[in-house]
């Protein structure tokens, strides 16, 4: 039986690296919680945004950061009936992941699909959910439509490309650098640009013979109104987040054109 | 969103659709509970190609 857990602790809001490392002693588990042990804490930019203090929500101070994981049930509070030991399950739980055990509410856990690692089911829920939300239920795709993913090899956009595949949609993928250029190839987007050193605007006008349909934007700042810019007749601009750190102001002129319409996505995963 | 019964509506059909293949999820780089800090700094300044997680 585990007595002593290990767990990562930001006691004041600042760097991302003043979070310490701590060891200490497990709490007897409360009758209505399952105990799961960490097989994968998965780490999302929103992580960083809670250390910093840059997030909509503060927490109260000391707090455990990590908010997805996956791993196995090790005990059972009494009155939990559904799960047992070995059993293995996954979680968002906007804190408290970046550790080695962890308490939840049944209602919190989800089973893992056998065919998925502890470190995929650890990091697909915010992100897979965040792009299933956007292109099933934001707005309505079509086989065949172009979709532009901004932030590609990122964790949004990374998801966004495979529902994007699976929803057989035709896909640009935008990211910076060849590295993350060539990610995104391997994980089967059509065509990619480099919209540091490309102009996105006018190659999505290449690429798809005259506009974009949707473009998804998890990054803001100035590539926001490129990929608007980029719509064809009745384009989509899914708003998801600002990972540029700017928040771009937008031309209503733009959305008027071509009809276009710009969509606000807010899949909250925050505790 | 705040709902819950569809936020587990959605994540239903998320995994059925992994569960049958039809999604294929990333295998993301791995690093150390030690490393959460610096992990988090590396998606902050854009540094990460791909996904990141910390194995305790
Ligand atoms: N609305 C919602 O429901 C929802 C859900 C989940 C996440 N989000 C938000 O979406 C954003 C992205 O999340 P994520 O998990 O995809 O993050 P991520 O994995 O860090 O990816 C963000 C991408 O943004 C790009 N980027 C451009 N300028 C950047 C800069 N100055 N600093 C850092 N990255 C920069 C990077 O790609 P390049 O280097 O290729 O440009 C990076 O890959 C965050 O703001 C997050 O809070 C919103």
């Amino acid at each position: 039986m585990v007595t002593r857990m290990r767990a990562v602790v930001c006691r004041e809001l600042g760097p991302p690296e003043s979070v310490t490392l701590v060891e200490r002693d497990l709490p007897e588990l409360a009758d209505d919680r399952v105990r799961v042990r960490v097989g994968a804490a998965g780490v999302n930019y929103v992580d960083g945004l809670f250390v910093q203090g840059r997030y909509q929500i503060r927490p109260e101070l000391p707090f455990v950061p990590g908010s997805e994981l996956a791993g196995t049930v090790i005990e059972v509070g009494g009155a939990v009936t559904g799960w047992a030991p070995g059993d293995r399950a996954m979680a968002s739980v906007g804190l408290g992941a970046f550790a080695g055990e962890i308490d939840l509410h049944p209602a919190q856990l989800t089973a893992v699909p056998d065919n998925l690692t502890d470190t995929q089911a650890a990091t697909l829920g915010q992100s897979y959910a965040t792009a299933w939300f956007s292109l099933t239920r934001r707005t309505q795709v079509h086989p065949g439509e172009w979709i532009l993913v901004l932030g590609a090899a990122g964790g949004v956009g990374l998801a966004t490309l495979d529902v994007a595949r699976a929803l057989e949609l035709n896909t640009i993928a935008a990211a910076s650098g060849p590295d993350k250029l060539e990610l995104c190839i391997r994980r089967g987007a059509h065509e990619v640009i480099d919209y540091v050193t490309d102009d996105l605007k006018s190659r999505v006008r290449e690429l798809t013979g005259g506009g974009a349909d949707i473009a998804v934007d998890p990054v803001g700042g100035g590539h926001t109104q490129a990929a608007l810019r980029s719509l064809g007749d009745f384009g989509r601009l899914l708003v998801i987040g600002f990972a540029s750190g700017d928040i771009p102001d937008i031309p209503t002129n733009q959305v008027l054109l071509r009809n276009r319409s710009v969509l606000g996505v807010d899949w909250g995963s925050g505790p | 969103m705040t709902n819950p019964t569809a936020n587990t509506e959605l994540m239903t059909e998320v995994l059925r659709s992994a569960a049958e293949g039809v999604l294929n999820p990333i295998e993301p780089e791995s690093r150390p509970l030690e490393a959460a800090g610096e992990a988090m700094r590396d998606l902050l300044d854009r540094r990460v190609a791909g996904k990141l997680c910390l194995v305790p």
